[in-house]
């Protein structure tokens, strides 16, 4: 008796959690980065509804910087989509609930704005990520950009080598060059550990700008 | 029992102006050979009549609009008939040309009222592209004089209280009873239904013979004809004869929306989506290659759907991307659209998760995105047994959620597709300059080579891989293999 009344109050006790982490969701929640600083400057992470652009140069860990937006909202149990324009997504080492996640791969840019419009669309998606490379939106795309994830009530993260969506976009993260991180050398072989860099809010409409993060990525 | 009777007024010319709504108000004349099948409520205003040939139609009335018969889309009427009537009972009873009887009994409890249910059925046949009259009684017979009689919806609660009041000329239109029989009911003076009923049954029987006898049974609002559900169709399909040869994809596709507008309205009736098209187009026999294989007079071809759908957009789409690709070898004369239908997938919500899109939304989502950018590069991806930097992509069929861990910082790779060619400069064995498209720099440091062997049982793969500092900043993955120096990507 002793170990199901024991049993029975660690159910209640799992279930409340699992309830108050319900009440926690608002209806204009969040979707948080996972990076302290840059968080609270945008209110606790991304808001659903609203358009955030990440930018940098070549190999300053844009990607990695979406995915762990994708796995953030992944962990409150939201479906993710991501629509990869520069076809460069690699789903090993993403760390992602693959079956939970929308991977679409348009041909060129015009396909790529359609593709993230009806993935909008569909509404259900707790973050989408519209991953650029190195290509360029055309004008006015962020408006229509905003307009939709507002309607989709979707945290949508535009990730591309300038920043391109100007007042459309909720923020702006810069991300600096990647510093590499190497173990090794000498007598030993030397292996790619991983990168670091630094994230800066640099155009803030939820919060004052100027906020940055140091982040590191490990292989 | 209660039974409806849905019967479409002129059938055929329905089932014309259903295949070219532009008709609906014109004066439209369906004949067969040199005679008048059928004529719209324009085309007697305009002094025209069913016992009238052809040439004296055409002499009466030039402005009229004259179609030939067309069986195929009657056929396809009549099927869309029968699906008005499953979207309301699974027992219906396709018993004629234009009319059905549907099983209503039991559905008080969906609907207030027999007369919202037979409203509600009209409603849904004007979706379609039909008007129907609506009758509904106790027995087969009484409910097709009910449908007849008016153009509103009757309810009949008692058979012979209807009935006895109606002029005969009704019950033997429901019936198709014997000349010779009406001829001598009617000498006998029988004006009404009522007056029918009243004669004794057993003199009836005895002077008109069964025939007779069973006019007097109806009459009498005792038939009780059993219904005969017809089993399940599994067809959706809908043709069209196109007056002239049609070349232009542009119009092809606004008559192939046409044809999948009606057949998702059909697919909705019974809650069902379509995941497939099989579309097949006559071609004009004059401008075919009469060097080309057998069968070249038509060009059939199939096309898939990433995920079952109603949405017509989409469809229409498909089936225009289809066509694009390889445009039809010559005018096309007829075309036919068949949908092969599916159930769209049902979800389990989770009662701590957050709602997803709905399954019907979803799945008309990734058709839309599959006709847009290939039904390969969308959907999720999954990674098989191997060591090489490859994937798959499988439909897309979310999972309840598995958990994440958030807080992982894994370094992505962004990966080129394909590997871009490069030129590495070695030094003493070592990589020392590298140069790919967009990619040149001197390597800072470099880590590797890291072997890798696959598919050494199908067709062996050898690589060597290194990671690589440039100097513009990035670090690049690169492998050399049997073929050469390669870049598969940089990490972002």
């Amino acid at each position: 008796v002793a170990a199901s009344a024991a049993r029975i109050a660690e159910v209640l006790a799992g279930l409340r959690a699992r309830t108050a982490r319900l009440q926690e969701l608002p209806a204009g929640r969040v979707v948080p980065f996972g990076l302290g600083p840059v968080d609270e400057a945008l209110g606790g992470g991304l808001p659903r509804g609203r358009v955030v652009e990440a930018y940098g140069p070549r190999g300053s860990g844009r990607l990695s910087l979406a995915l762990m937006l994708l796995r953030s909202a992944q962990a409150q149990g939201e479906l993710v989509a991501i629509v990869d324009v520069a076809d460069a997504f690699d789903p090993r080492g993403a760390c992602l609930d693959l079956a939970r996640l929308l991977w679409v791969r348009p041909k060129n840019m015009a396909d790529g704005l359609l593709a993230i419009d009806r993935v909008l669309d569909a509404g259900g998606f707790g973050a989408a990520v519209l991953y650029l490379g190195q290509a360029w939106m055309r004008e006015g795309a962020g408006l229509r950009l905003q307009r939709r994830a507002e309607q989709a009530k979707c945290a949508l993260l535009v990730v591309g080598q300038r920043a391109q969506l100007g007042s459309f976009s909720a923020a702006s993260l810069e991300l600096k060059r990647a510093r590499p991180s190497w173990s090794g050398g000498g007598l030993q072989p030397l292996l790619l550990d991983g990168a670091f860099t630094c994230v800066e809010v640099v155009r803030n409409k939820l919060g004052p700008p100027g906020d940055s993060q140091s982040l590191a990525f490990s292989r | 029992v209660r039974l409806a009777c849905l019967d479409v007024p002129h059938f055929s010319v329905q089932s014309i102006v259903r295949g070219d709504p532009e008709l609906v108000d014109a004066p439209l004349v369906v004949t067969d050979g040199n005679s008048l099948v059928d004529l719209s409520a324009a085309a007697v205003g305009l002094g025209l009549h069913p016992s009238m040939t052809l040439p004296q139609a055409r002499a009466v009335a030039p402005e009229a609009k004259f179609r030939p018969r067309s069986l195929e889309l009657e056929a396809a009427a009549a099927a869309a008939l029968g699906d008005v009537g499953a979207a309301f009972s699974p027992r219906v009873e396709l018993a004629g040309p234009g009319h059905i009887f549907v099983d209503v009994g039991g559905l008080g409890r969906l609907w207030p009222s027999e007369l919202e249910l037979a409203r509600a059925m009209a409603t849904m046949a004007e979706r379609l592209g039909l008007t129907v009259r609506v009758g509904v009684a106790h027995d087969k017979v009484t409910s097709r004089i009910a449908a007849v009689v008016a153009d509103e919806p009757v309810i009949v609660a008692y058979s012979p209280a209807f009935l006895a009041p109606l002029p005969i000329e009704a019950l033997f239109a429901a019936v198709d009873a014997d000349a010779e029989l009406v001829a001598t009911l009617r000498r006998w003076g029988v004006r009404r239904i009522g007056e029918l009923a009243t004669l004794p049954s057993g003199g009836v029987a005895l002077r008109l013979g069964a025939g007779g006898a069973r006019l007097a049974q109806i009459a009498r609002g005792e038939a009780q004809d059993a219904l005969v559900p017809r089993p399940e169709p599994l067809v959706f399909e809908e043709g069209l004869e196109l007056e002239w040869p049609v070349e232009d994809l542009t119009a092809l596709v606004f008559v192939l929306r046409r044809l999948v507008e009606n057949l998702v309205a059909r697919l909705t009736c019974r809650g069902l989506s379509a995941n497939g098209l099989l579309l097949q187009l006559k071609l004009d026999r004059g401008r075919v290659d009469p060097t080309a294989r057998a069968g070249a007079g038509t060009d059939v071809r199939s096309v898939s759907v990433a995920a079952p759908t109603r949405h017509v957009p989409t469809l229409v789409e498909l089936a225009r991307l289809a066509l694009e690709r390889t445009p039809p070898p010559a005018p096309v004369t007829a075309l036919s659209l068949q949908l092969t239908s599916a159930r769209a997938r049902p979800a389990q919500l989770g009662f701590f998760e957050p709602a997803g899109p709905s399954p019907d939304k979803l799945a008309t989502t990734l058709a839309r995105l599959a006709a847009l950018v290939g039904e390969d590069r969308v959907g999720s991806p999954q990674l098989p047994d191997s060591h090489l930097n490859t994937f798959i992509v499988e439909k897309f069929e979310p999972t309840p959620a598995a958990k994440v861990e958030a807080e992982a910082r894994a370094l992505a790779l962004h990966a080129l597709r394909p590997p871009s060619n490069a030129e590495v400069q070695l030094d003493r064995g070592r990589p020392r300059y590298l140069t790919a498209e967009g990619i040149a720099g001197q390597v800072l440091a470099a880590a590797g080579p890291y072997r890798v062997r696959d598919g050494w049982w199908q067709s062996p793969i050898a690589r060597e891989y290194y990671d690589m500092e440039l100097s513009d900043g990035a670090v690049y993955r690169v492998f050399q293999d049997s073929q050469g120096w390669f870049v598969e990507g940089w990490y972002e």
